[in-house]
């Protein structure tokens, strides 16, 4: 495989990295910001991508925090998912971002590439889908900007071309005590996209928050399901059944599944982790 | 900053020695070691997709898959291949224990053992999910997680 057709930037701060996003374009390049390279490389080997310049934002302080202050943890977009992991400061979201792709490749994969990937998959986002405190940090040519997750996220997380996010904020409270169940079902291998990834948490008032991915093209939440699910009044097996008929769109036919095995697998999925995450809370 | 726009001579660390190297911007990891100038091809192109594992080498001590990666992102840092493994541990129990057949895969399982044996112990269940990164299309992976836990288990001791 020859060298691709890349230039290729590494600026050490974030007013570097949106100017020169701001001076490829003008001069008619296709830069894209580049985390960890996985999708990037992979999509511009089969011609996926018309990029010819990145622009690899993991030499910029900001993108790379991972702390705990003054209450609230901080995710640099930058992270690759292994460090995530083994810090461990957001349980749910460990337990998400650790079934992404392989241990390997999730040594490479960052958290901002994830959220922000072309791909219908992206995993990691299902925790800061089901908070309501996620704010994400963003580098703007106006300066940085903080927005709440779930009001940028429509299909995808909203960026304008040549702004890049820069790091995730989830408030402490939300991280401590919330019970969650996280489990990605895959057709045959353990390593693979998933025929549907559910994250499931309880909050404190009993309620119930879901989260889903591989179901549809995208991630999504579903305040219609949340209510389904968190009817305490009915069976487990009921509620996922009523939760399954009622999705905001049906659910994908595709290589990894028939819409039919997908129904199925993930009402039967469903109903274990409610029944579990009830026995334990 | 740092920026390569066009192919230009660089110094890596492979295998703890200096190695000079005339670089593109868009040239992955594998494609330089394999290059002529290196000539190091024991990191196999398989899927170049990221999935098979046969690529693998180690960035500090951490498996990599060489196809997903740009060379000019590990300048900096200490690339080991298997040419630099030496009779490691790794290597005399894949003997032992039969862990291969054609051979293809076998650098790439032998940089993950072998970072795993770095780290010291490993419970079952963290060995088997890093060797998940990798691909054997002939042998059992029975022979290879075997061959892998009696190093960790030795490392242990
Ligand atoms: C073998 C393999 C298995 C996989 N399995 C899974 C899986 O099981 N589940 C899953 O969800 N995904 C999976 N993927 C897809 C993978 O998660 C995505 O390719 C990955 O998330 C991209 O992360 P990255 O850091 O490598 O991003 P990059 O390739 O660097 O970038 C991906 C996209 O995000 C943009 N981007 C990156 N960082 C930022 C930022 N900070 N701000 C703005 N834009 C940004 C880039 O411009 C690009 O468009 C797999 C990929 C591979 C190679
Ligand atoms: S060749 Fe790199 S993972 Fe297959
Ligand atoms: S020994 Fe042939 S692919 Fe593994």
């Amino acid at each position: 495989m020859a060298p691709f057709n890349l230039l290729y930037y590494r600026p050490d701060t974030v007013d570097q990295a949106l100017d020169l996003f701001r001076i490829l374009s003008k001069e008619q390049h296709h830069p894209a910001f580049y985390g960890g390279g996985t999708e990037i490389l992979t999509r511009v080997r089969v011609q996926d991508a018309r990029f010819d310049a990145v622009i690899d934002l993991k030499a910029i302080p900001e993108v790379l925090v991972h702390r705990e202050y003054q209450g609230s943890a901080e995710f640099g977009a930058g992270l690759r998912l292994t460090h995530v992991a083994n810090r461990n400061l957001w349980p749910l979201l460990t337990a998400t971002a650790d079934r992404v792709a392989d241990h390997t490749v999730r040594s490479q994969i960052t958290l901002g590439g994830n959220l922000l990937s072309a791909l219908p998959y992206r995993e990691a986002i299902l925790p800061f889908l089901m908070s309501d405190s996620a704010e994400a940090k963003v580098a703007t040519i106006g300066g940085m900007r903080t927005h709440r997750v779930r009001d940028r996220y429509d299909q995808t997380f909203k960026l304008k071309p040549g702004d890049f996010l820069v790091s995730l904020v989830v408030d402490g409270h939300e991280i401590q005590g919330l019970a969650f169940k996280s489990r990605k079902m895959t057709r045959i291998d353990w390593i693979d996209y998933p025929l549907v990834t559910i994250a499931l948490i309880r909050r404190r008032n009993g309620g119930i928050r879901a989260a889903f991915s591989g179901w549809a093209g995208f991630p999504f939440v579903s305040s219609r399901v949340d209510k389904i699910l968190s009817n305490g009044r009915r069976s487990p097996s009921d509620r996922a059944k009523d939760a399954v008929e009622h999705m905001p769109m049906p659910a994908l036919s595709d290589t990894h599944g028939s819409r039919a095995y997908r129904e199925f697998v993930t009402q039967y999925t469903l109903a274990g982790m409610l029944e579990e995450l009830e026995e334990e809370t | 900053m740092r920026s390569l726009t066009r192919p230009e001579e660089v110094t890596l660390t492979i295998n703890n020695e200096p190695r000079e190297v005339i670089i593109y911007p868009g040239e992955t990891l594998l494609y330089t070691l394999r290059g002529d100038a290196l000539g190091l091809t024991g990191a196999k192109p398989g899927c170049e997709n990221g999935d098979c594992g046969a690529c693998t080498v180690l960035i500090d001590n951490i498996p990599t898959k060489s196809c997903l990666m740009l060379t000019v992102e590990v300048e900096d840092h200490s690339i080991t291949t298997v040419e630099g493994l030496k009779h490691a541990p790794i290597q005399e129990a894949f003997l032992s224990q039969s862990a291969f057949q054609c051979g293809y895969c076998t650098s790439g399982f032998l940089m993950v053992g072998h970072a795993l044996s770095l780290q010291g112990a490993a419970d079952q269940g963290r060995l088997v999910e890093w060797l998940r990164s990798n691909i054997c299309r002939c042998t059992s992976y029975q022979e290879i997680c075997d061959a892998v836990q009696s190093v960790v288990r030795s490392e242990v001791e």
